[in-house]
Protein backbone atom coordinates (compact mmCIF):
# COMPACT_ATOMS: atom_id res chain seq x y z
CA UNK A 1 0.00 0.00 0.00
CA UNK A 2 2.76 2.43 1.07
CA UNK A 3 4.88 1.31 -1.90
CA UNK A 4 1.99 2.10 -4.17
CA UNK A 5 1.63 5.56 -2.64
CA UNK A 6 5.37 6.10 -3.15
CA UNK A 7 5.11 5.24 -6.84
CA UNK A 8 2.13 7.50 -7.18
CA UNK A 9 4.04 10.31 -5.49
CA UNK A 10 6.97 9.76 -7.86
CA UNK A 11 4.67 10.00 -10.85
CA UNK A 12 3.13 13.16 -9.41
CA UNK A 13 6.57 14.71 -8.87
CA UNK A 14 7.69 13.97 -12.45
CA UNK A 15 4.59 15.73 -13.73
CA UNK A 16 4.49 18.62 -11.25
CA UNK A 17 8.20 19.47 -11.45
CA UNK A 18 8.10 19.54 -15.23
CA UNK A 19 5.18 21.96 -14.98
CA UNK A 20 7.41 24.44 -13.17
CA UNK A 21 9.13 26.16 -16.06
CA UNK A 22 12.85 26.72 -16.16
CA UNK A 23 14.05 30.13 -15.05
CA UNK A 24 15.39 32.40 -17.77
CA UNK A 25 18.64 34.31 -17.47
CA UNK A 26 18.86 37.94 -18.59
CA UNK A 27 17.93 38.73 -22.19
CA UNK A 28 21.46 39.58 -23.25
CA UNK A 29 23.03 36.61 -21.45
CA UNK A 30 24.57 35.08 -24.59
CA UNK A 31 25.80 38.43 -25.97
CA UNK A 32 27.43 39.33 -22.64
CA UNK A 33 29.10 35.96 -22.47
CA UNK A 34 30.42 36.08 -26.04
CA UNK A 35 31.73 39.55 -25.37
CA UNK A 36 33.57 38.25 -22.32
CA UNK A 37 34.99 35.42 -24.40
CA UNK A 38 35.83 37.88 -27.21
CA UNK A 39 34.19 35.72 -29.84
CA UNK A 40 31.35 38.06 -30.56
CA UNK A 41 30.21 37.86 -34.17
CA UNK A 42 29.24 41.50 -34.23
CA UNK A 43 32.46 43.30 -34.80
CA UNK A 44 32.57 46.60 -33.03
CA UNK A 45 33.01 49.16 -35.81
CA UNK A 46 36.40 50.62 -35.26
CA UNK A 47 36.17 54.04 -36.84
CA UNK A 48 39.77 54.89 -37.37
CA UNK A 49 39.68 58.20 -39.12
CA UNK A 50 42.17 58.43 -41.91
CA UNK A 51 42.78 61.91 -43.27
CA UNK A 52 41.68 62.42 -46.84
CA UNK A 53 44.98 64.08 -47.68
CA UNK A 54 47.92 62.30 -46.15
CA UNK A 55 50.90 64.01 -44.56
CA UNK A 56 53.12 63.26 -47.56
CA UNK A 57 50.67 64.92 -49.94
CA UNK A 58 50.49 67.96 -47.65
CA UNK A 59 54.30 68.20 -47.69
CA UNK A 60 54.32 67.98 -51.50
CA UNK A 61 51.57 70.61 -51.77
CA UNK A 62 53.44 72.86 -49.32
CA UNK A 63 56.69 72.45 -51.25
CA UNK A 64 54.95 73.28 -54.55
CA UNK A 65 53.39 76.43 -53.06
CA UNK A 66 56.76 77.50 -51.63
CA UNK A 67 58.46 76.90 -54.99
CA UNK A 68 55.74 78.86 -56.77
CA UNK A 69 55.92 81.73 -54.26
CA UNK A 70 59.70 81.69 -54.27
CA UNK A 71 59.72 81.67 -58.04
CA UNK A 72 57.31 84.62 -58.13
CA UNK A 73 59.48 86.70 -55.78
CA UNK A 74 62.94 85.71 -56.86
CA UNK A 75 62.51 84.77 -60.47
CA UNK A 76 61.79 87.20 -63.25
CA UNK A 77 59.17 85.58 -65.35
CA UNK A 78 56.99 87.02 -67.92
CA UNK A 79 53.89 85.06 -68.41
CA UNK A 80 53.23 84.11 -71.91
CA UNK A 81 50.33 82.04 -72.86
CA UNK A 82 51.43 80.61 -76.11
CA UNK A 83 49.83 77.15 -75.60
CA UNK A 84 46.33 78.47 -74.94
CA UNK A 85 44.01 78.80 -77.92
CA UNK A 86 43.41 82.43 -78.63
CA UNK A 87 40.05 83.50 -77.37
CA UNK A 88 38.59 86.36 -79.15
CA UNK A 89 35.35 86.93 -77.43
CA UNK A 90 33.34 89.30 -79.43
CA UNK A 91 31.77 90.99 -76.46
CA UNK A 92 30.37 93.66 -78.66
CA UNK A 93 28.17 91.08 -80.26
CA UNK A 94 27.10 89.40 -76.97
CA UNK A 95 26.59 92.33 -74.60
CA UNK A 96 25.92 95.10 -77.03
CA UNK A 97 29.23 96.79 -76.57
CA UNK A 98 28.88 97.98 -72.98
CA UNK A 99 31.02 95.21 -71.45
CA UNK A 100 34.40 94.23 -72.54
CA UNK A 101 36.14 91.30 -70.77
CA UNK A 102 39.85 91.23 -70.52
CA UNK A 103 41.04 87.86 -69.31
CA UNK A 104 44.49 88.04 -67.87
CA UNK A 105 46.75 85.03 -68.15
CA UNK A 106 47.09 84.84 -64.32
CA UNK A 107 43.34 84.62 -64.00
CA UNK A 108 43.25 81.95 -66.63
CA UNK A 109 45.96 79.88 -64.88
CA UNK A 110 44.10 80.22 -61.61
CA UNK A 111 40.79 79.25 -63.14
CA UNK A 112 42.18 76.21 -64.96
CA UNK A 113 44.03 75.11 -61.81
CA UNK A 114 40.88 75.47 -59.70
CA UNK A 115 38.81 73.50 -62.19
CA UNK A 116 41.48 70.79 -62.31
CA UNK A 117 41.69 70.42 -58.56
CA UNK A 118 37.91 70.46 -58.26
CA UNK A 119 37.66 67.42 -60.51
CA UNK A 120 40.51 65.69 -58.71
CA UNK A 121 38.79 66.37 -55.39
CA UNK A 122 35.48 64.97 -56.64
CA UNK A 123 37.27 61.81 -57.76
CA UNK A 124 39.02 61.31 -54.41
CA UNK A 125 35.95 62.11 -52.31
CA UNK A 126 33.84 59.70 -54.37
CA UNK A 127 36.34 56.88 -53.86
CA UNK A 128 36.66 57.66 -50.19
CA UNK A 129 32.89 57.65 -49.61
CA UNK A 130 32.51 54.44 -51.62
CA UNK A 131 35.08 52.71 -49.45
CA UNK A 132 33.36 53.83 -46.26
CA UNK A 133 29.99 52.41 -47.22
CA UNK A 134 31.22 49.18 -48.73
CA UNK A 135 30.31 46.23 -46.54
CA UNK A 136 32.36 43.11 -46.83
CA UNK B 1 28.43 11.84 -33.10
CA UNK B 2 25.52 13.70 -31.51
CA UNK B 3 24.66 17.35 -32.15
CA UNK B 4 26.49 18.63 -29.05
CA UNK B 5 29.69 16.84 -30.04
CA UNK B 6 29.42 18.23 -33.56
CA UNK B 7 29.16 21.75 -32.13
CA UNK B 8 32.12 21.11 -29.82
CA UNK B 9 34.22 19.83 -32.70
CA UNK B 10 33.40 22.90 -34.76
CA UNK B 11 34.37 25.22 -31.89
CA UNK B 12 37.65 23.33 -31.43
CA UNK B 13 38.27 23.63 -35.20
CA UNK B 14 38.08 27.40 -34.94
CA UNK B 15 34.41 28.19 -35.52
CA UNK B 16 34.23 29.98 -32.18
CA UNK B 17 30.82 31.53 -32.84
CA UNK B 18 29.22 28.03 -32.82
CA UNK B 19 29.68 28.11 -29.05
CA UNK B 20 26.68 30.46 -28.87
CA UNK B 21 24.47 27.58 -30.10
CA UNK B 22 25.53 25.47 -27.13
CA UNK B 23 24.98 28.42 -24.79
CA UNK B 24 21.47 29.04 -26.15
CA UNK B 25 20.62 25.38 -25.84
CA UNK B 26 21.67 24.99 -22.21
CA UNK B 27 21.53 28.45 -20.65
CA UNK B 28 18.06 27.98 -19.15
CA UNK B 29 18.91 24.69 -17.47
CA UNK B 30 22.28 25.97 -16.22
CA UNK B 31 20.68 29.15 -14.89
CA UNK B 32 17.85 27.21 -13.19
CA UNK B 33 20.26 24.79 -11.52
CA UNK B 34 22.40 27.69 -10.30
CA UNK B 35 19.38 29.70 -9.13
CA UNK B 36 17.93 26.77 -7.20
CA UNK B 37 21.25 26.42 -5.43
CA UNK B 38 22.38 30.00 -4.78
CA UNK B 39 18.81 31.43 -4.50
CA UNK B 40 19.67 34.83 -6.00
CA UNK B 41 19.17 35.84 -9.63
CA UNK B 42 22.28 38.05 -9.78
CA UNK B 43 24.50 35.36 -8.33
CA UNK B 44 22.93 32.68 -10.51
CA UNK B 45 23.63 34.80 -13.58
CA UNK B 46 27.26 35.18 -12.52
CA UNK B 47 27.60 31.47 -11.76
CA UNK B 48 26.09 30.63 -15.18
CA UNK B 49 28.47 32.99 -16.99
CA UNK B 50 31.46 31.56 -15.10
CA UNK B 51 30.26 28.05 -15.94
CA UNK B 52 30.15 28.72 -19.68
CA UNK B 53 33.51 30.51 -19.61
CA UNK B 54 35.03 27.49 -17.88
CA UNK B 55 33.37 25.15 -20.39
CA UNK B 56 34.67 27.20 -23.33
CA UNK B 57 38.21 27.23 -21.99
CA UNK B 58 38.24 23.48 -21.35
CA UNK B 59 36.32 22.27 -24.40
CA UNK B 60 39.40 20.54 -25.79
CA UNK B 61 39.66 18.56 -22.54
CA UNK B 62 36.14 17.18 -22.93
CA UNK B 63 36.67 13.62 -24.05
CA UNK B 64 33.05 12.77 -24.75
CA UNK B 65 33.05 9.79 -22.41
CA UNK B 66 29.96 11.13 -20.70
CA UNK B 67 27.19 13.32 -22.09
CA UNK B 68 28.09 16.98 -22.62
CA UNK B 69 25.11 18.00 -20.47
CA UNK B 70 26.36 15.88 -17.54
CA UNK B 71 29.77 17.54 -17.76
CA UNK B 72 28.16 20.97 -18.02
CA UNK B 73 25.90 20.37 -15.00
CA UNK B 74 28.87 19.14 -13.00
CA UNK B 75 30.67 22.42 -13.67
CA UNK B 76 27.48 24.36 -12.81
CA UNK B 77 27.13 22.41 -9.56
CA UNK B 78 30.76 23.03 -8.58
CA UNK B 79 30.58 26.73 -9.48
CA UNK B 80 27.40 27.07 -7.40
CA UNK B 81 29.12 25.33 -4.48
CA UNK B 82 32.04 27.77 -4.79
CA UNK B 83 29.58 30.65 -4.72
CA UNK B 84 27.86 29.27 -1.61
CA UNK B 85 31.21 28.64 0.09
CA UNK B 86 32.22 32.23 -0.62
CA UNK B 87 29.12 33.39 1.20
CA UNK B 88 29.74 30.76 3.88
CA UNK B 89 26.24 29.42 3.40
CA UNK B 90 25.50 25.81 4.22
CA UNK B 91 24.94 23.43 1.35
CA UNK B 92 22.64 20.99 3.11
CA UNK B 93 20.56 23.10 5.43
CA UNK B 94 18.34 20.28 6.62
CA UNK B 95 19.27 17.65 9.10
CA UNK B 96 20.02 14.31 7.47
CA UNK B 97 18.09 12.38 10.09
CA UNK B 98 14.39 12.23 10.45
CA UNK B 99 13.37 11.83 6.83
CA UNK B 100 13.98 8.14 6.35
CA UNK B 101 10.46 7.13 7.23
CA UNK B 102 7.77 9.06 5.55
CA UNK B 103 4.07 8.96 5.03
CA UNK B 104 3.63 10.08 1.47
CA UNK B 105 0.76 12.49 0.98
CA UNK B 106 -2.29 11.12 -0.73
CA UNK B 107 -1.54 12.57 -4.14
CA UNK B 108 -4.74 11.48 -5.77
CA UNK B 109 -6.70 13.78 -3.50
CA UNK B 110 -4.24 16.62 -3.89
CA UNK B 111 -4.00 16.34 -7.68
CA UNK B 112 -7.74 16.31 -8.05
CA UNK B 113 -8.31 19.03 -5.51
CA UNK B 114 -5.88 21.65 -6.75
CA UNK B 115 -5.89 23.50 -10.04
CA UNK B 116 -2.90 22.95 -12.31
CA UNK B 117 -1.91 26.63 -12.19
CA UNK B 118 -2.06 26.70 -8.43
CA UNK B 119 -0.07 23.48 -8.22
CA UNK B 120 2.62 25.01 -10.41
CA UNK B 121 2.92 28.08 -8.19
CA UNK B 122 3.02 26.04 -4.99
CA UNK B 123 5.59 23.64 -6.43
CA UNK B 124 7.84 26.58 -7.41
CA UNK B 125 7.55 27.92 -3.85
CA UNK B 126 8.37 24.54 -2.33
CA UNK B 127 11.43 24.16 -4.57
CA UNK B 128 12.71 27.51 -3.31
CA UNK B 129 12.54 26.20 0.24
CA UNK B 130 14.61 23.11 -0.51
CA UNK B 131 18.33 23.07 0.27
CA UNK B 132 20.81 23.49 -2.64
CA UNK B 133 21.70 19.79 -2.72
CA UNK B 134 18.08 18.63 -2.50
CA UNK B 135 17.17 21.01 -5.29
CA UNK B 136 19.94 19.73 -7.55
CA UNK B 137 18.94 16.12 -6.97
CA UNK B 138 15.23 16.74 -7.51
CA UNK B 139 15.74 18.91 -10.62
CA UNK B 140 18.20 16.54 -12.28
CA UNK B 141 16.17 13.42 -11.50
CA UNK B 142 12.61 14.60 -12.03
CA UNK B 143 13.06 17.41 -14.56
CA UNK B 144 16.09 16.33 -16.59
CA UNK B 145 15.41 12.58 -16.20
CA UNK B 146 19.06 11.92 -15.40
CA UNK B 147 19.93 8.46 -14.12
CA UNK B 148 21.39 7.95 -10.64
CA UNK B 149 24.76 7.21 -12.28
CA UNK B 150 24.67 10.54 -14.12
CA UNK B 151 23.58 12.42 -10.99
CA UNK B 152 26.42 10.84 -9.06
CA UNK B 153 28.81 12.05 -11.75
CA UNK B 154 27.42 15.61 -11.58
CA UNK B 155 27.64 15.77 -7.80
CA UNK B 156 30.85 13.81 -7.41
CA UNK B 157 29.34 11.12 -5.18
CA UNK B 158 28.79 7.37 -5.56
CA UNK B 159 25.56 6.15 -7.22
CA UNK B 160 24.53 4.57 -3.90
CA UNK B 161 24.97 7.84 -2.03
CA UNK B 162 23.02 9.57 -4.80
CA UNK B 163 20.21 7.07 -4.32
CA UNK B 164 20.07 7.59 -0.55
CA UNK B 165 20.30 11.38 -0.94
CA UNK B 166 17.57 11.42 -3.56
CA UNK B 167 15.33 9.33 -1.32
CA UNK B 168 15.79 11.81 1.53
CA UNK B 169 15.36 14.82 -0.74
CA UNK B 170 12.10 13.38 -2.01
CA UNK B 171 10.90 12.84 1.55
CA UNK B 172 11.70 16.41 2.47
CA UNK B 173 9.87 17.60 -0.61
CA UNK B 174 6.89 15.43 0.32
CA UNK B 175 6.87 16.90 3.81
CA UNK B 176 6.93 20.46 2.45
CA UNK B 177 4.19 19.66 -0.07
CA UNK B 178 2.06 18.15 2.64
CA UNK B 179 2.36 21.33 4.68
CA UNK B 180 1.58 23.55 1.70
CA UNK B 181 -0.97 21.67 -0.31
CA UNK B 182 -3.03 19.62 2.09
CA UNK B 183 -4.48 22.53 4.14
CA UNK B 184 -5.46 24.30 0.91
CA UNK B 185 -7.06 21.18 -0.38
CA UNK B 186 -8.95 20.71 2.87
CA UNK B 187 -10.05 24.36 2.84
CA UNK B 188 -11.11 24.15 -0.78
CA UNK B 189 -12.93 20.89 -0.11
CA UNK B 190 -14.77 22.38 2.85
CA UNK B 191 -16.10 25.21 0.71
CA UNK B 192 -17.63 22.93 -1.86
Amino acid sequence: MEKNKEKQFDAFLKKAIKEVELDAPSLNFTEDLLEKLEISQVKKSSTAYKPLISKTIWVIIGALILIALGGAFIGDFESTLNWWPSMNLNTNYVFGGFLSIVISSTYLYGFVGLAFFLFVQIYFIKNHVNRQFTTN
Amino acid sequence: MNQDQQYIQRVINGENHVFSLLVDKYKHMVFTLALRMVKSKEEAEEVSQDTFIRVYNSLDKFKGESKFSTWLYRITYNKSLDCLKKQKRTIDSFSVDGYDDMNFPDMENIINGIERKERKIEMAKVLKELSPDDNTLITLFYYEDLSLAEISEVMGISPNTAKVKLFRSRNRLAELLKEKLEPEFIQGYGKK
